[in-house]
């Protein structure tokens, strides 16, 4: 988890006038974000620039970033925002190929042959266009909390949610997301000859 | 399978996200119910394969482009709100002006210094001053996907610099001028025409104050001199600066959120823009200021990026019979466009200690006749800009202020926010200058003609509608003066 107090530092030192601290702080958080949003934009191209849109942002509002929350939570929050806006004036959510295209990377070659490599790709491919064809709403929280790993009072704070609905919600994506990959699973279950 | 806030338990159950009630419920539940564990597996499975997939990266380090973009939107934009028109609307004014602000700094004599000048500059001019009922219709620079690159600046520049040939008469109209809305100004046109070798030739207004006990920036030192005329080649540039012509200065023109600049970030220069009468200009009243605190304009170094002088007085129009190859190629082209821009816009460029930065600042306050408004903002320090940002939306919302008051608010808000303490301590923060290092200082005094301050808001909102022909790229052009 990163450190709040590091974060606080590098703030308080950006406020100060030392903008290299914001280039900390988004180095730290760039890639992590990016993961997260790729997934909910669909496609590479448009999370690099909601990601940048979003550090952009929250550096021309960091005066305003009030201390009791995260900062990593308050740029996911913007970031989401800017996703939406983004969404407004593009295009929908990419196929599942495009998906996999744009993501530019696949799971690493860990050894096991071409033929479970190849079916890992598949599973992956399966995977993110599941969730690609999930409703916005369920997507959102699906990824923050699978992808990201944030508990429920952060998703409820980053998308503005009550957290009974962060939790209804992620329940129906996950039962959507079991539906699209029911065929999958069997698949692994199924013994084979 | 039958209780649905039940199921829901259960996918918050696999989160650990329970109650102690809550999930002693689900435990019961799940104890009473086969279905119910099947899908908790189920729901186990489902979140095990999304959190098996790889890991997506950037892929390159955004943090250059962030604070880049960043710094444009604290200088060009009010506020986060968005300019009326956004970025397509332009003004032949604005656009001509521009450019003749460009390509006079680029032809000065202290062209090793332009690469530095030219990119504070942008930044400068793509904030603009305050416009009286103009909400920054072109102050957002186009993104690079929408430019169309039909006129290259660059290229312009990189052809005048290069080329060491007269050309043909024919060839100093440009493709795109015919398509410019002509303008009958011929008369103000003409100081554009001076060979540029001759333009800064003002003496020091002063003998130059050792800056720093007599240390010298060591990219300073480095400095070759200048060329004396803009057709020979350009010096190498001091480390950090990067070559006008070079696509950097494109990328801080026309792309500048994905490219580097030319300062680099935390350099401690100082950008002071100055709104001055057409008096005070004739006068050399800034000059005079300077000379008082003894800032050196010309100490025989290339450290001196002036460009046209406001106010002074000029050489008289190119006769005909001069050779062509007197005149670059982009101040024919600026003939062909009528461009009526000489008399506008002043950068100066000086290196001067705290001491003298303060004095200087202090006595252009004192002077509120002369000089009506003055900014100093760090580069890329946070505080002033954002005092200058929180002024330009306050300036926006209230657009029917009189342009008198606007000036004296602007100059107010920037005093409250002690910009040069801002600047300072924002150096110091950043561990880059010691206490009587001398500070780069890029000044951009903007003639204020009495007929702008006469002129209604309303009016100059209605004056400067954008040709069709004019490009992206022209929109990125700061706003026109009215």
């Amino acid at each position: 988890m990163p450190s709040v107090s590091d974060d606080a530092q590098l703030i308080e030192q950006t406020l100060a006038g030392r903008s290299a601290a914001f280039g900390e702080l988004v180095c730290k958080y760039q890639d992590r974000l990016f993961n997260t949003i790729a997934h909910v934009a669909g496609n590479a191209e448009d999370a690099r620039d909601i990601v940048q849109d979003a550090f952009v942002q929250a550096f021309l509002k960091l005066e305003s970033f009030q201390h009791h929350a995260a900062f990593y939570t308050w740029l996911y929050r913007i970031a989401f925002n800017v996703a939406i806006s983004h969404r407004r004036s593009r295009r929908p959510a990419v196929s599942i190929e495009q998906a996999k295209e744009d993501a530019g990377e696949e799971p690493a070659d860990v050894g096991d042959g071409p033929e479970i490599n190849l079916l890992r790709k598949e599973c992956c491919e399966q995977v993110r266009g599941a969730i690609a064809g999930l409703k916005e709403e369920y997507r959102a929280v699906v990824v923050l909390r699978e992808i990201d790993g944030c508990s429920y009072e952060s998703i409820a704070e980053i998308l503005d949610l009550p957290i009974g609905t962060v939790r209804s919600r992620l329940y129906r994506g996950r039962l959507q997301l079991m539906e699209e990959l029911k065929e999958m699973f069997t698949a692994e279950e199924t013994p084979g000859p | 399978m039958k209780d649905v806030p039940e199921h829901e338990l259960l996918s918050a159950y696999l989160d650990g996200e329970l109650t102690v009630a809550e999930r002693a419920r689900v435990e019961q539940f799940l104890a009473d119910s086969p279905a119910a564990r099947q899908t908790l597996e189920e729901l186990r499975s489902v979140s095990m394969a999304v959190q098996s997939l790889p890991e997506l990266r950037v892929g390159e380090d955004l943090s250059g482009a962030v604070l880049r973009q960043a710094e444009r939107a604290i200088l060009t934009g009010p506020g986060e709100r968005q300019p009326r028109g956004g970025a397509e609307r332009a003004s032949p004014t604005s656009v001509q002006r521009w450019r003749a602000l460009l390509r006079r700094v680029v032809t000065s004599r202290g062209f090793a210094w332009a690469g530095t000048a030219v990119a504070i500059a942008l930044l400068i001019m793509l904030s603009g001053f305050p416009e009286r009922g103009r909400e920054r219709d072109v102050v957002r620079a186009p993104e690079p996907r929408v430019r169309a690159p039909a006129r290259d600046a660059v290229a312009e520049l990189r052809a005048s610099d290069e080329a060491a040939v007269p050309e043909p008469e024919d060839a100093r109209l440009p493709a795109a001028a015919p398509a410019r809305p002509a303008r009958p100004a011929p008369a103000k046109a003409a100081p554009l025409l001076e060979a540029p070798a001759a333009v800064r030739e003002a003496p020091p207004p002063a003998p130059a104050k050792p800056l720093a006990e007599g240390e010298v920036a060591p990219e300073m030192a480095e400095a070759p001199e200048a060329p004396e005329a803009p057709r020979q080649r350009a010096a190498p540039l001091p480390p950090g600066v990067e070559r006008l012509e070079t696509p950097a200065v494109a990328g801080t023109l026309r792309a500048p959120e994905r490219r580097a600049a030319a300062v680099p970030a935390d350099q401690p220069v100082l950008l002071v823009q100055c709104d001055i009468t057409p008096e005070a200009a004739r006068q050399g009243a800034f000059d005079r200021v300077l000379a008082e605190q003894q800032i050196a304009l010309h100490d025989g170094r290339a450290d001196s990026a002036r460009a046209e002088p406001a106010g002074r007085p000029r050489r008289a129009p190119r006769p005909a019979d001069e050779p062509l190859d007197r005149v670059p190629q982009e101040l024919a082209e600026a003939e062909a466009a009528d461009v009526a821009l000489d008399d506008t816009f002043d950068v100066v460029y000086v290196e001067a200690t705290p001491e003298q930065v303060t004095a200087t600042l202090d006595q252009l306050a004192q002077l509120p006749d002369q000089f009506l408004a003055v900014s100093v903002k760090p580069a890329p320090g946070m505080a002033s800009q954002q005092a200058l940002t929180r002024f330009n939306r306050r300036a926006v919302e209230a657009a029917d202020v009189e342009p008198e008051e606007q000036h004296r608010l602007r100059g107010k808000a920037m005093r409250d926010a002690d910009p040069a303490a801002d600047a300072k301590a924002a150096a110091e923060a950043a561990g880059e200058i010691e206490a009587g290092e001398p500070y780069r200082v890029l000044f951009v005094l903007r003639v204020v003609p009495p007929d702008v301050l006469a002129e209604p808001a309303a009016a100059a909102l209605e004056a400067a509608p954008l040709p069709a022909e004019v490009d992206a790229e022209d929109a990125a052009a700061p706003p026109p003066s009215p």
